[in-house]
C-alpha cells in the first residue's frame, strides 16, 4: 500500500464517517439547540425585598481595611428555608 | 485480502471521526434533562404542574437575586484592590495567562479575586431543572434540587470570602495612606 492510497482511504473513511453522523441527525430529528425552558420564566422581584444602598466609589480617601469589612455576605437562609417549606407543600 | 484491509481501515478511521465530532456538550445535557422533565411532568396534575413551574421560577430567581449580590461584592473588592495598587504605586506584571507567581501578594489578591468572580458568573448561568422521579417523591426531587443549588451557593460564598480574605490582609499587610 503506497501512501497516495493510504491518503485517500483516510480522506474516504472520514467523509463516510461524517456523512454517517449527518444522516444520524436526520434521523434522530435534528440539532436540538437549548432553549430557555418554558418551566422558567423570566424571574419577577420580590415585594419583600430592598435595593442594596449605593456604596459610595473607592478613592484616594477611602479606609480601604474599612470598606472591605463592610462586604457583608447577605445571608439569604430564610429564602432557602421558605423554598424549602414550599417544596414540602407539594 | 487487500480490500478487506482497506475496508477495515476506512471503518476505524470513520469511527474516530463520528465519535470525534459526536461529544456530548453541556447544552446536550441540559437539553437532555429537560426532555425527561417534560416527559415526566406531563404525566402529574395540573395542580402540580403549576406548582412545579411556580417553584422553578422561584429558584432562578433566587440564584439571580444572590448571584447579582456576590457580583457586587467582587465588583467592590475589585475597586479596593486597585486602589490599592494605584496607592502603593504598584506595578502587576504581566504574565501569559497561564503561569502565575502565587507568592507575589498582589497577583495572588488579582488570582484569587478572578477565580471568585469567574465562578460567581458561572453560577449565574446555571439552570436547575427538577429530576422527577415519580408522583409519590415529587417533595423530595423538588427538595433535592433546592439543596443543590444551597450546597451550590456555599461554595460560591466560600470562595468569595477567601478572595475577600486574601485582599483584606493584603490592604492591612503594608502601611498604606489613611484617609484623610
Amino acid at each position: 500500500m503506497n501512501f497516495k492510497k493510504l491518503v485517500f482511504i483516510i480522506i474516504i473513511a472520514i467523509l463516510i464517517g461524517f456523512a454517517t453522523l449527518y444522516g444520524i441527525k436526520i434521523f434522530s430529528g435534528g440539532d436540538r439547540k437549548l432553549q430557555i425552558p418554558q418551566i422558567i420564566k423570566q424571574p419577577s422581584t420580590s415585594p419583600t425585598s430592598t435595593p442594596k444602598p449605593t456604596l459610595p466609589p473607592i478613592d484616594q480617601n477611602s479606609n480601604l481595611e474599612g470598606e472591605m469589612d463592610k462586604i457583608t455576605p447577605t445571608d439569604y437562609s430564610g429564602d432557602f428555608s421558605s423554598l424549602h417549606q414550599e417544596a414540602s407543600q407539594l | 485480502m487487500k480490500i478487506f484491509l482497506y475496508f477495515f481501515l476506512s471503518l476505524t478511521v470513520s469511527f474516530f471521526a463520528v465519535t470525534a465530532s459526536a461529544r456530548t456538550t453541556p447544552a446536550d445535557i441540559l437539553n437532555s434533562q429537560k426532555s425527561a422533565y417534560d416527559q415526566k411532568v406531563a404525566a402529574y396534575s395540573t395542580d402540580h404542574q403549576q406548582k412545579l413551574a411556580g417553584l422553578s421560577q422561584k429558584i432562578t430567581g433566587l440564584n439571580k437575586k444572590i448571584t447579582a449580590d456576590l457580583g457586587q461584592n467582587m465588583e467592590r473588592q475589585g475597586q479596593i484592590l486597585e486602589e490599592y495598587i494605584r496607592r502603593n504605586s504598584l506595578e502587576e506584571k504581566s504574565n501569559n495567562g497561564i503561569t502565575r507567581n502565587l507568592n507575589e501578594p498582589v497577583e495572588n489578591a488579582r488570582y484569587w479575586l478572578t477565580f471568585a468572580h469567574e465562578a460567581v458568573a458561572y453560577q449565574a448561568g446555571k439552570i436547575y431543572i427538577f429530576n422527577l422521579t415519580s408522583k409519590s417523591n415529587i417533595k423530595s426531587d423538588t427538595n433535592s434540587t433546592i439543596t443543590q443549588l444551597e450546597a451550590d451557593i456555599n461554595i460560591l460564598n466560600s470562595k468569595a470570602l477567601k478572595s475577600q480574605k486574601i485582599i483584606k490582609n493584603l490592604v492591612t499587610s503594608r502601611q498604606s495612606p489613611e484617609s484623610r
